[in-house]
């Protein structure tokens, strides 16, 4: 078990009678860093993360949370853990207060802690105001004041940006990364939303149909997306041959009847022009592609190109 | 985690809640209504000008004393009733709103032992439930006083009030079996069609010998309600019993074990 990381899970899976939920998902989550956990609805992000609170037992697999198993120490690891799934729920007959009170006493958090988390999440106007009279924005504040009430060392949160206006949304992203950076705190969080977990996330982990399609460092991913160029051509044999034997790529794929994407390392869109035009072939276009995170998503679960 | 704040917490998330209230209104119009059919009892030409009493409901009235002990009585046996249905709609309030509000998850998740929610639970429901029977008994005394009803001695309302706190705790272990089919089916809707579908059972057991052995049945039997030959021996509270722990064994069982699929 490795003592840095945050999360540690292998082989996780989860079955609902013949229905595949999770496939034998790895995942290591480094103390400190934020962790997108990228996917479409359905996708198997929400029963991960309640694999990983204890909500769900999984099919198979181990987790390990903070450097102590789940199974065997589940109460020592939650109490280090701040937590939201899905929807924002509170108690709707009690305040803002009295619903973080409520957490307060059940994580044995001091008593001051309450007023903390509603200044840091804004919630100040709203404290003496019922859960259920909250728009969905203060709700969604309102669980997560209730997720850091007891300082916890890890954050699960599920779709943190649901129901926040685009200031909102600014602003959580803020906190969050303000808590990554001056707490240590290590933030795993699932998002569908593309934007998002690329504003946010040091790394990302993509799953899809219920598997971990690939675990990437933002960064390496913004380095390897600026390599490809795409070429629209008459002859698209001929431009592979050419551009094989006179250049030596080996990272070509074809992305349309008339279209050859070239994905070599190091790959410059004059040399490709200049060998095309020689070769006699028509060229029509020619477009440098930056890869982003929309793009490898779309590419690693068969989106579109 | 110590217990008790667990159970204060839980007294906590009862705070504002519509249900106390309609619970406590719910048994106090149960006992104004005990004491209005008291108020025909005894002027029987009054209600029957006032359209309130018809030609059957004079023939029960018919030889019925109007007294305090005939009140209490009535209020005895519909505190058996209503207790049991009171606190039937308390269990699946308590454990299902957990479900219904989205907050079981959160509940759930938290470094507490999952079987100390479901026991600081029943304890708050028997408190509730104790406090509303608490309460009916000033109310019984005051609307018997407002109908009119003479005789009240400390020797009568002791013994009523005893015996409804009896009834409370028997209705009480009996509506653990609600608070099990709450959780199971993760709301309170399923657990109040339960609770009518055992009443509904109480009542077919009790019209027949089987009456002492069937715990919904029991609380009815023990109330008055099927006659006052009706008796009941050791059997029936050791039924009684049983049902309470199996009730809270199968509650704790299924938030121990479960995925939490809301």
């Amino acid at each position: 078990m490795s003592g840095d990381a945050a999360i540690l899970a292998s082989g996780l899976s989860k079955n609902y009678g013949s229905v595949r939920a999770v496939v034998n998902i790895d995942l290591d989550v480094r103390r400190g860093e934020i962790y997108g956990f990228l996917g479409r609805n359905g996708a198997g992000k929400t029963t991960t993360i309640r694999m990983l609170l204890g909500l769900v037992r999984p099919s198979a697999g181990e987790i390990a949370m903070l450097g102590s198993s789940l199974e065997k120490n589940r109460a020592g690891v939650l109490s280090r853990v701040g937590y939201f799934v899905e929807s924002a729920a509170a108690y709707p007959n009690l305040t803002v207060t009295e619903n973080l009170r409520v957490q307060q006493r059940l994580t044995g958090a001091a008593s001051k802690s309450v007023d903390d988390v509603i200044e840091l999440l804004k919630l100040e106007e709203y404290r003496h105001r019922r859960a259920g009279r909250l728009s969905l924005g203060n709700r969604q504040r309102l669980s997560l004041a209730r997720a850091l009430v007891h300082s916890p060392e890890l954050l699960i949160l599920d779709e943190p940006a649901n129901g926040l206006d685009p200031a909102g949304i600014v602003e959580i992203r803020a906190l969050l990364r303000r808590l990554a950076d001056e707490r240590g705190v290590t933030i795993f969080m699932s998002s569908h939303l593309l934007d998002e977990v690329e504003h946010l996330a040091d790394r990302i982990g993509i799953v899809h149909m219920g598997s971990l399609m690939e675990e990437v460092d933002y960064r390496e991913l913004q380095e390897k997306g600026r390599l490809a160029i795409e070429i629209e051509v008459d002859d698209v044999a001929r431009a592979e041959r050419v551009l094989r034997d006179e250049l030596g790529f080996v990272d070509l794929t074809r992305s349309g009847e008339a279209s050859l994407r070239v994905s070599d390392r190091g790959a410059k869109a004059a040399p490709i022009a200049r060998a095309l035009v020689g070769a006699g072939i028509s060229l029509q276009r020619l477009i440098p592609l930056e890869e982003d995170l929309e793009r490898h998503f779309m590419r690693l679960t068969g989106g579109g190109s | 985690m110590r217990f008790f704040s667990v159970v204060v917490t839980e007294f906590s998330k009862l705070r504002r809640s519509r249900v106390t209230w309609v619970s406590l209104a719910a048994y106090t119009f149960m006992i104004v209504m005990a004491g209005f059919f008291m108020w025909m009892m005894k002027n029987p030409s009054a209600a029957a000008s006032l359209g309130l009493l018809g030609q059957k409901a004079n023939f029960a009235v018919g030889g019925q004393a109007v007294d305090w002990p005939s009140f209490l009585t009535f209020v005895v046996e519909m505190g058996g009733i209503g207790g049991l249905i009171m606190c039937s709609v308390i269990m699946a309030f308590v454990f299902g709103r957990e479900y219904t509000e989205g907050t079981a998850k959160n509940m759930l998740a938290l470094p507490i032992p999952r079987s100390r929610f479901v026991l600081a639970k029943i304890i708050v429901s028997a408190a509730w439930l104790a406090a509303l029977t608490l309460w009916i008994v000033p109310v019984t005394c005051l609307v018997g006083s407002m109908v009119g009803l003479p005789g009240l001695t400390t020797g009568l309302l002791l013994p009523a009030a005893a015996k409804l706190f009896v009834l409370a705790l028997l209705s009480l272990c009996c509506a653990v079996l609600v608070a099990w089919v709450a959780v199971e089916t993760r709301g309170y809707f399923a657990p109040l069609g339960f609770s009518i579908f055992t009443l509904v059972l109480a009542n077919v057991f009790g019209r027949t010998g089987w009456g002492p052995w069937v715990p919904w049945t029991i609380v009815g039997l023990y109330s008055g309600a099927a006659g006052p030959e009706a008796t009941l021996g050791w059997g029936s509270f050791v039924v009684i019993a049983a049902t309470f722990l199996i009730g809270t064994a199968l509650t704790i069982r299924h938030e121990l074990s479960a995925d939490n699929g809301q």
